[in-house]
């Protein structure tokens, strides 16, 4: 953040970073575009709130940085990621709709908590929400590379432990990802 | 094609609300804090998003239907860190998972 004192009669008396410029700037064309009311007391409070998220994003960065590992994404298999997740939540969402539907329920909720291989922290995050994002499974702890799952049933678990999401989010940010699932535990209740 | 489109709209809207009734009975049948967070706060919001698709395909690529889409797309990162955070939580604080009798839980 500090910057070394520029000699001059033009030197500006504070610097910010240009990222958070950017940011400003994006956030502030956000809310122009949703809002559409153009006088001052409008304008006052979308400069208020793109402060405060500025804020909020600084002390989040500061209070937890990105660990280490290459974090830029294939764009295509991201998109292609977005696609096939929508299908799984899709499948899933039939699946327990008609698990809730059957007048005798049967449910069977597990815990269930496995490793998974993940190039860096974005990757484990992006895990962590598209397994909470799909019905049925729900993750409640994210411990390094372990990952504690709730499982509605024995079906959606066994279908997040074969491997397929946890190899497709390695395999955004990296080409050789390391193993998927190993070191799988069912919690005994 | 004015049609296809109000059809699809149509279809999309209707299995949002039908996703959101199963929620919603998921919610009062299912037996504990953890499978009710899977109704309330996974189905839910399928239905949430689906009915939302609908709606942006009949307002069409305006700018109701871009801020329609910016809100399918809030719901889908803040939905799956709203019911991790509860679920993260409820562990913290000792809450044991339900288990279906036989399975080691409670006879019943």
């Amino acid at each position: 953040m500090r910057t070394p004192p520029v000699a001059g009669p033009f030197a500006p008396a504070r610097r910010v970073p240009l990222g958070l410029v950017v940011q400003g700037l994006l956030l502030m064309a956000l809310w122009l575009a949703l809002s559409g009311m153009y006088d001052a007391f409008h304008l006052g409070l979308g400069a208020l709130s793109v402060v405060c998220v500025l804020w909020l994003n600084a002390r989040l960065r500061r209070a937890r940085p990105i660990g280490p590992g290459r974090t830029e994404v294939h764009v295509l298999r991201f998109v292609a990621y977005c696609g096939w997740l929508l299908g799984q939540i899709v499948l899933s969402a039939l699946h327990v709709a008609a698990v809730v539907l059957t007048p005798r329920m049967p449910v069977s909720p597990r815990v269930v908590r496995f490793r998974s291989d993940q190039p860096n922290d974005v990757a484990r995050m992006l895990l962590a929400c598209s397994i909470t994002l799909t019905p049925g499974t729900l993750t409640v702890e994210v411990d390094a590379d372990e990952f504690t799952v709730h499982a509605l049933t024995g079906a959606t678990a066994r279908g997040l432990l074969d491997g397929t999401m946890q190899a497709k989010v390695a395999r955004l940010f990296s080409d050789g990802p390391g193993r998927a699932v190993y070191d799988v535990r069912w919690e005994e209740g | 094609m004015n049609i296809l489109l109000e059809t699809a709209a149509i279809i999309l809207f209707g299995s949002g609300v039908l996703f959101m009734l199963v929620g919603s009975l998921g919610l009062l049948r299912l037996p504990d804090f953890f499978t009710r967070t899977h109704a309330s706060g996974k189905v839910d919001s399928v239905g949430m998003m689906l009915c939302l698709g609908g709606l942006a395909l009949h307002e069409g690529p305006t700018l109701s239907g871009l801020k329609l889409v910016l809100v399918i797309a809030f719901v889908a990162v803040s939905s799956p860190v709203a019911a991790h955070a509860l679920a993260r939580a409820a562990v913290r604080s000792g809450l044991k998972p339900w288990r279906a009798p036989g399975q080691g839980g409670p006879d019943r």
